[in-house]
C-alpha cells in the first residue's frame, strides 16, 4: 500500500460511524437503507460515509437488482501496520507527491466536473490546465484545426485562446494547419 | 420589533444552539464528518438570521398597518429562492456525477432553507389569526 493510500485509509477509519459501518459489514454485505436502519443513521449519512470508505478502498460495492450492495474489502485490512511503517519514502517520492498534490488542487479549483471554470492568469497553473486538456488528444494522431477546436470547446468556450496557448507552451504542434500532440 | 419577528429569531437561535450542540456531541463521539455537517447547517441558519435582521431593519419606522400582508416580508421570502438557486444547481451536478459527498452537503443546506421558509410562513399564518 502506498503512503498516500495508507493516510487516506487511516483518516477514513478515525471516525466512529465509519467504524460502526465496517463492524456491521464484517458480518454480512448490506445495502444503504439496511445499514441506516441497523445503525440508526440517515440513509444520506450512510451514503456519505460509504463513499469515503469506498474511496479509501475499505469497502467495495456491486449492483444487485435495485440495490448497491456493500462489502468489506478484507484484503486491505490484512496489511500489517508494521509493514506499512517499514516502507521508506524517498525525497524524490515526496517531491513528486507534493507536485502531484499541487496539480490536483489546481485541477480541482479550476475544473467543475470536467468543465474549465476560467483560464488561470498564473502561467504555472495555466500550464497544468493545458496539460490536463491535452489528455483528450491522442499521441501521434493528426488533427485539423476544427477538430482541435471541438475537443477544447468541451472544456471551455474560449477554445481559440486555449489552442494558441497549447501551441505556445509546446503541448501541440502546428504545421500546414495540422495539429499534433507533442510527446514529452 | 414585532412579536412575529422576535419569535422567528428565537426559533432560529434555538436551531443554531441545537445544531451547535449536536456538532459538539458528534465531535466528542469521534464523528467528525457528521459534526461538520451540523456546522454546515449552523452556517445556513446564521446566513438567514443575518439576512432577516437586515431586512426587518429596513422595515423599521414604516407604517405596516395590521401586518396582514405577507408581501411586507417579500424581500426576505424571495431570498429563499435566490440564495438556494446555486445550491440546487450544485446538487443536480453532484447527482449527475455521482458525487455523494457534495450531494449530501447540498441536500443539508437546502433542507435548512426549506425548514426556515416553511417555519416563517407557518408563524406568519398563526400570527395573523
Amino acid at each position: 500500500m502506498t503512503e498516500d493510500n495508507t493516510i487516506k485509509l487511516f483518516k477514513c477509519l478515525s471516525d466512529k460511524s465509519r467504524l460502526q459501518i465496517l463492524k456491521t459489514l464484517i458480518h454480512e454485505d448490506m445495502y444503504v437503507e439496511l445499514l441506516a436502519q441497523r445503525l440508526n443513521l440517515a440513509s444520506s449519512t450512510i451514503s456519505f460515509h460509504l463513499k469515503k470508505l469506498e474511496e479509501a478502498g475499505a469497502v467495495t460495492s456491486r449492483k444487485e437488482q435495485y440495490y448497491n450492495i456493500y462489502s468489506i474489502n478484507e484484503e486491505i485490512f490484512k496489511s500489517s501496520i508494521l509493514d506499512i511503517i517499514k516502507e521508506k519514502s524517498s525525497e524524490a517520492e515526496l517531491q513528486r507527491r507534493r507536485e502531484e498534490d499541487y496539480r490536483k488542487k489546481v485541477i480541482e479549483n479550476f475544473f467543475d466536473y470536467g468543465k474549465l471554470k476560467n483560464i488561470p492568469a498564473q502561467r504555472k497553473k495555466r500550464l497544468i490546465i493545458l496539460e490536463e486538456i491535452a489528455k483528450a488528444f491522442q499521441p501521434d494522431k493528426e488533427y485539423t484545426e476544427r477538430e482541435v477546436n471541438i475537443i477544447i470547446a468541451d472544456y471551455h468556450d474560449d477554445f481559440c485562446t486555449l489552442r494558441r496557448e497549447m501551441i505556445g507552451e509546446n503541448i501541440l504542434s502546428r504545421e500546414n494547419s495540422i495539429y499534433r500532440l507533442i510527446n514529452d | 420589533m414585532r412579536e412575529l419577528e422576535e419569535k422567528y429569531l428565537i426559533f432560529i437561535d434555538g436551531k443554531i444552539a441545537e445544531h451547535n450542540n449536536m456538532s459538539e456531541q458528534y465531535k466528542a463521539d469521534d464523528r467528525k464528518d457528521e459534526a461538520d455537517l451540523e456546522k454546515i447547517k449552523v452556517n445556513i441558519y446564521e446566513i438567514f438570521r443575518t439576512l432577516f435582521l437586515s431586512d426587518i431593519k429596513q422595515l423599521e419606522g414604516k407604517d405596516l398597518g395590521q401586518l396582514e400582508d405577507i408581501n411586507i416580508y417579500g424581500g426576505f421570502l424571495i431570498r429563499f429562492d435566490t440564495i438556494p438557486a446555486n445550491w440546487k444547481i450544485s446538487l443536480a451536478k453532484a447527482i449527475e456525477h455521482g458525487d455523494i459527498t457534495k450531494q449530501v452537503i447540498e441536500e443539508h443546506k437546502l433542507e435548512v432553507a426549506k425548514e426556515l421558509k416553511d417555519k416563517f410562513l407557518m408563524m406568519f399564518d398563526e400570527y395573523r389569526r
